[in-house]
């Protein structure tokens, strides 16, 4: 019962870090970025490159995020920002981008699945069960991530001007503001952010070229669920995370693993707004 | 402006030549022609329609001229983007959809502002004119009566201390004592500090109130316009204008 | 008398001809492709023909993909999921009931009807009304992904990730094999560019523009989708079931999301919306991908990613069309000019007895609102609001921005929009019936914006408006349009029969105004909702506007309630007035007494009356 309680808040902290980069991103870009699971991907394959030189594991996480800025930034100039009035188009174009991403990393670092070194390992004793110290950091993790964005986004002006283009991006450019700046830093940090979840994932499982994809899904429907609010994702995480952990205990592990997209699917057809409310 | 304009050593803030422009390839205003000197006050009466909205989104940079000129302050502002506009001084105060109801009274004045160290003297100068305002700063600016949000667009573009203020409409559905405030609050900002002012109205009377020169505005073509003098009785003549 | 009205549709970049032309020059065309593949054989080693074989099942599948996504707007990455239900059907019923004719047309029918079922729930699931085309596509998203996991939870029944290989199944020579897939390739993209071609095809072209639009011109864009969907599934598990038998072998990969991403990225590259660009893409790049992939294996997805964000980017019409465009301009004068054709189109006033406006009742309201309210969190819109109009009725609704008007339009034009009350149109409720459904109840709405059709031109704006009582044939394109008495007096009056050919977007303001009336009068409705009919237009046009209106009113006995703003227009033609301010009906009654009231004057105090 404690496993399964521990499972629950470890999956949905999972699944909110995967999620909130994918999130900030549709937000303010209505765009929904398919090259996410790459982004991912990029951040597992930080952790190997941190391995190989020998530097502290920790490290993998900063340099992931620096990384998937730069690559964010370059992505929003050269493509994104000519997409903005096909958002249909932008999910095919970024969805090209990862094949091509995709296959770079295949060049650079070969097909075969590898393996990175843990910044932490062991379990330890909690609620009288014993579990894994790591998957019990991505609960802190989740935390962080989640105060960092609702510091950035609440308690600084850039913050301030991107809910102002969430809201009602005509109005702010009338006000002076730069959207077209906004979205940059938007993508660029929401990158970063995808990157630095890829590398959180990495020590539960191990790197290989496609280990983004299976995220990709369950973090779209998360975000389409949860409208342009992170509380409404860190609920819909809760909600749909626990449902694929007890669908995967009680029923059998494929199940589980469609819980999230089919459930999802369902809500919104049921309810448009989904977690979002008012 | 044609040549009974009273010539005056004034600076002109804005000045459209041969303006149209409108959606796609559809024109919505035609050959335009306006003139609005330092501090002066330039009415644009018409119905629903006739593309008052569609000349101030022009200015303002949310839709590109089809032809014609645009200069602000000199300088051709023909096709630059709105927020680069709104950062050299224009203040545009859009009919709808023009504050942010989710966001506090005070986040939608920092929005005004080019950096939030500005902000104590902006609240010192809006409380001069909507006293109210200062008062509501943390509640949420969608909770405000009609009236008062208005008020608040009002003092967002007061705060940046703007050369020049495009207003769409401002006194639509408001009790007549409302219209009453903002109108003096229009004629003062003109007056003291400077401001030049294009105020898009139906209402005649806000415009009589308010205005030093009006133009009427018919099917995307000024078709009239006036000097308003002082004594005559501009509100009457208007309505006849516009009744046309 | 009989008035006709005649021009010619506009070009759209693609052959407009006259059906027996566009016949010949269809069977003109399949005839030489057929040759070419009954050649083929002859020419090619078996390796190249295995290649096309496949290359041309996925051709098959590809053309579904660009009727739903090209045609239709339907972004869709179902159709592989679909091809892998047909591969998946023949797979199990060979491999665990064996071979026989028997099973064959059983296993056959049972793809068909399985994913069929299946589009059925998925464009239930995607298709109501409000869906984002962003959510569709995620939908679409998620089948492929379900069914890939129901066939890795199958274990040696489906044969999990390894799949199932070497059931006996039809078998042919690949001669065989490429005659017979290559015959049913060019035979159904035959069909498709006749179909897209046709005025159905034209209708689905129109829902991809603006669907909204044409749910209010009582065209059922749901249950259109939905029935399109299911066809296409249909096709594709078609594909597949052959695909399963030609190589005898199925894997999970061909249900897979990757390989529905695969056909649209061949739609995207071959030009969506063409039929022959994707069919052309698709064997072209199989043919190329199966020789360079094998020589450069990683750079050549790198090439085709990198090709497709590109084109993506810069020329999201695909290869095709400028391909075809610089082509059309070395053709011969003379056959380009046939391409141009003359697609002659006649409008003719019906006959009375075609007209199917619903009889009026007099003695009960055509349309009756009863406490109709509208609220949005807190802030109520609408409160309260109680009208009945009667037919031959002429109600003005007027108050300030903000009052309501548009909302109170949108809550008895669509169902869904009021929060309660209850609202009858010709004596039935409306419940929450779509905008299309309420449209067959006798309700035509013109919209504030003209929302028209701006790429169309104006015959072709007039064609979807009859489409609610003139089925759109699926082959043809009609030469001759009846429209009600009433549209085409406006048509003419207007002057709008000198601009059937040209495209809406370069009408003036006035002419798209009495377009969209136009435009809502060929719906033959009784009762007439019209939102600032008036805005923007002359006074010579708002004279006669009025005129038409009040002769609606008077001769034909429609129930008409529009919005104005304009106190001189609404003095002209209302026979009654109601006035709205802040979402509460505050007065209704005769034009003189509402006018001068002290209500409305204090609304509208400093306003022009």
């Amino acid at each position: 019962m404690n496993y399964l309680f521990l499972d629950i808040i470890t999956t949905a902290a999972i699944l909110f870090i995967i999620s909130s980069g994918l999130l900030i991103i549709f937000g303010v870009m209505k765009v929904i970025n398919f090259a996410h699971g790459v982004f991912l991907t990029i951040g597992g394959y930080s952790s190997l490159v941190v391995t190989r030189f020998d530097w502290d594991p920790w490290f993998s996480m900063p340099l992931a995020f620096v990384v998937g800025c730069l690559l964010g930034a370059f992505i929003e100039r050269a493509i994104l920002r000519f997409l903005y009035h096909r958002p249909l188009d932008a999910i095919l174009a970024t969805w090209g981008l990862g094949i091509v991403l995709g296959q770079l990393i295949i060049i650079a670092f070969g097909r075969e699945v590898q393996f990175a070194d843990r910044p932490v390992s062991g379990a330890v004793e909690l609620l009288g069960a014993f579990y894994s110290q790591y998957r019990l950091l991505l609960i802190i993790f989740a935390v962080l991530v989640a105060a960092a964005m609702w510091l950035l986004l609440k308690g600084t002006r850039i913050g301030l001007q991107t809910r102002a283009v969430i809201m009602n991006e005509p109005l702010a450019r009338g006000l002076g503001i730069n959207s077209s700046r906004v979205r940059l830093i938007t993508f660029s940090f929401g990158a970063g952010l995808a990157c630095l979840a890829g590398a959180f994932i990495t020590p539960l499982s191990s790197v290989d070229p496609n280990m983004g994809l299976p995220w990709l899904v369950s973090a779209f429907m998360l975000v389409l669920v949860s409208g342009n609010s992170f509380l409404a994702l860190a609920i819909a995480c809760l909600v749909l995370g626990g449902a694929q952990v007890l669908a995967s205990t009680y029923i059998n592990p494929i199940i589980g693993g469609l819980t999230i997209a089919v459930l999802a699917a369902l809500l919104l057809r049921l309810r448009p707004k989904g977690f979002a409310y008012d | 402006m044609s040549e009974n304009t009273k010539k005056s050593d004034k600076a002109t803030v804005l000045e459209c030549r041969q303006l149209s422009s409108g959606y796609d390839d559809a024109t919505v205003i035609d050959n335009i022609n306006i003139q609005i000197t330092e501090g002066q006050v330039f009415g644009i009466l018409g119905k629903n329609g006739m593309g008052k909205s569609t000349l101030l989104k022009t200015i303002m940079g949310f839709l590109k001229p089809i032809n014609g000129e645009i200069y602000y302050a000199d300088q051709p502002i023909g096709g630059l983007e709105p927020q680069v506009l709104a950062r050299r001084g224009i203040a545009y105060i859009p009919q709808e959809a023009a504050i942010f109801q989710d966001l506090t009274v005070e986040e939608n004045l920092r929005l005004g502002l080019p950096s939030d160290r500005l902000l104590p003297s902006g609240m010192e100068k809006v409380a001069a004119y909507f006293p109210i305002i200062p008062q509501r700063r943390k509640q949420f600016a969608g909770t405000l009566s009609g009236g008062e949000q208005k008020m608040l667009l009002m003092a967002r573009a007061l705060m940046s201390d703007p050369k020049l203020m495009l207003v769409d409409e401002i006194s639509e559905g408001l009790q007549p004592t409302m219209v009453e405030n903002i109108t003096q609050v229009l004629g003062q900002v003109a007056a003291k500090e400077n401001t030049s002012v294009l105020l898009v109205e139906q209402n005649v009377r806000l415009v009589t109130r308010v205005a030093h020169s009006v133009a009427l505005l018919e099917i995307g073509r000024i078709v009239q316009e006036m000097q308003l003098d002082d004594g005559a009785d501009n509100e009457l003549a208007l309505t006849e204008m516009m009744r046309v | 008398m009989t008035r006709f009205i005649g021009g010619v549709e506009a070009d759209h970049g693609y052959l407009v001809l006259p059906l027996h032309v566009r016949f010949r020059a269809v069977c003109i065309l399949t005839a030489l492709a057929l040759i070419v593949v009954l050649i083929g054989p002859f020419v090619l080693d078996p390796y190249t023909q295995s290649v096309l074989v496949r290359a041309f099942l996925l051709a098959v599948t590809a053309l579904t993909v660009d009727l739903l996504w090209g045609t239709t707007g339907i972004l869709t990455f179902a159709q592989g999921a679909f091809f892998g239900i047909g591969a998946y059907a023949a797979g199990l019923m060979f491999t665990h009931v064996g071979y026989t004719a028997g099973t064959v047309l059983f296993a056959l029918l049972a793809a068909i009807t399985v994913s069929m079922l299946v589009a059925a729930f998925v464009g239930w699931l995607a298709f109501w009304q409000g869906a984002t085309s962003l959510y569709v596509a995620v939908v679409t998203l998620v089948l492929p992904i379900v069914v890939v996991q129901l066939i890795y939870s199958g274990g040696s029944f489906t044969g999990s990730s390894s799949g199932l290989v070497g059931f006996d199944a039809p078998s042919l020579s690949m001669s065989g094999w490429f005659w017979f897939t290559g015959t049913l390739m060019v035979l159904l993209t035959a069909c498709a560019w006749v179909f897209i071609r046709s005025d159905y095809g034209r209708m689905l072209n129109a829902i991809r523009d603006n669907e909204t639009r044409n749910r209010y011109l009582g065209i059922p864009t749901s249950h259109i989708k939905i029935t399109l969907m299911m066809a296409m599934a249909a096709l594709a598990s078609m594909a597949g079931f052959i695909y399963a038998c030609v190589g005898t072998i199925v894997a999970p990969e061909h249900a897979g999301f990757v390989f529905g991403t695969e056909l649209v990225i061949y739609v995207a590259l071959g030009g969506r919306g063409t039929v022959l660009g994707p069919v052309i893409g698709t064997i072209g790049l199989e043919w190329a991908s199966a020789y360079i992939s094998s020589i450069l294996p990683f750079v050549w997805t790198i090439i085709i990613g990198t090709i497709f964000v590109v084109v993506i980017v810069i020329m999201p019409e695909g290869l095709l069309p400028p391909i075809w465009r610089t082509l059309s301009k070395k053709l011969p004068s003379r056959l380009a000019k046939a391409a141009k054709g003359k697609g002659a189109i006649t409008f003719y006033p019906l006959a009375e007895s075609d007209i199917k406006t619903f009889p009026a009742n007099m003695s009960q309201p055509a349309l009756d609102l009863s406490s109709v309210t509208k609220r949005y969190g807190h802030l109520k819109v609408l409160q309260g609001i109680d009208i009945a109009v009667m037919p031959g009725e002429l109600v003005g609704i007027v108050g300030p921005n903000g009052a309501g008007k548009t909302t109170l339009m949108r809550c008895i034009s669509d169902g869904l929009e009021r929060s309660s009350g209850v609202i009858k149109v010709n004596g039935k409720d409306i419940g929450q019936k779509s905008p299309a459904a309420i449209t067959t109840l006798g309700l035509g709405r013109s919209f504030q914006n003209t929302s028209l059709f701006e790429s169309l031109s104006v015959s072709e704006c007039l064609r979807l408006a009859r489409y609610r009582h003139w089925q759109p044939s699926k082959t043809d394109t009609a030469d001759r349009i009846g429209l009600p008495t009433a549209a085409m007096e406006v048509l003419e009056s207007t002057g709008l029969t000198s601009q059937l050919d040209g495209k809406v977007n370069n009408l003036p303001h006035g002419m798209k105004r009495a377009l969209e009336l136009t435009m809502v009068l060929s719906l033959e409705p009784n009762v007439l909702l019209l939102d600032e009919p008036t805005a923007g237009l002359t006074k010579a046009d708002r004279l006669m506007i009025g005129n038409i209106l009040t002769d609606l009113q008077t001769r034909l006995g429609l129930a008409i309630v529009l919005i104005e703003h304009d106190f001189d227009f609404v003095k002209q033609v209302c026979s009654r007035l109601v006035v709205l301010h802040r979402g509460e009906l505050v007065l209704d009654g005769e034009v003189q007494e509402v006018v001068n009231s002290d209500l409305v004057q204090e609304i509208y105090s400093g306003h022009v009356e």
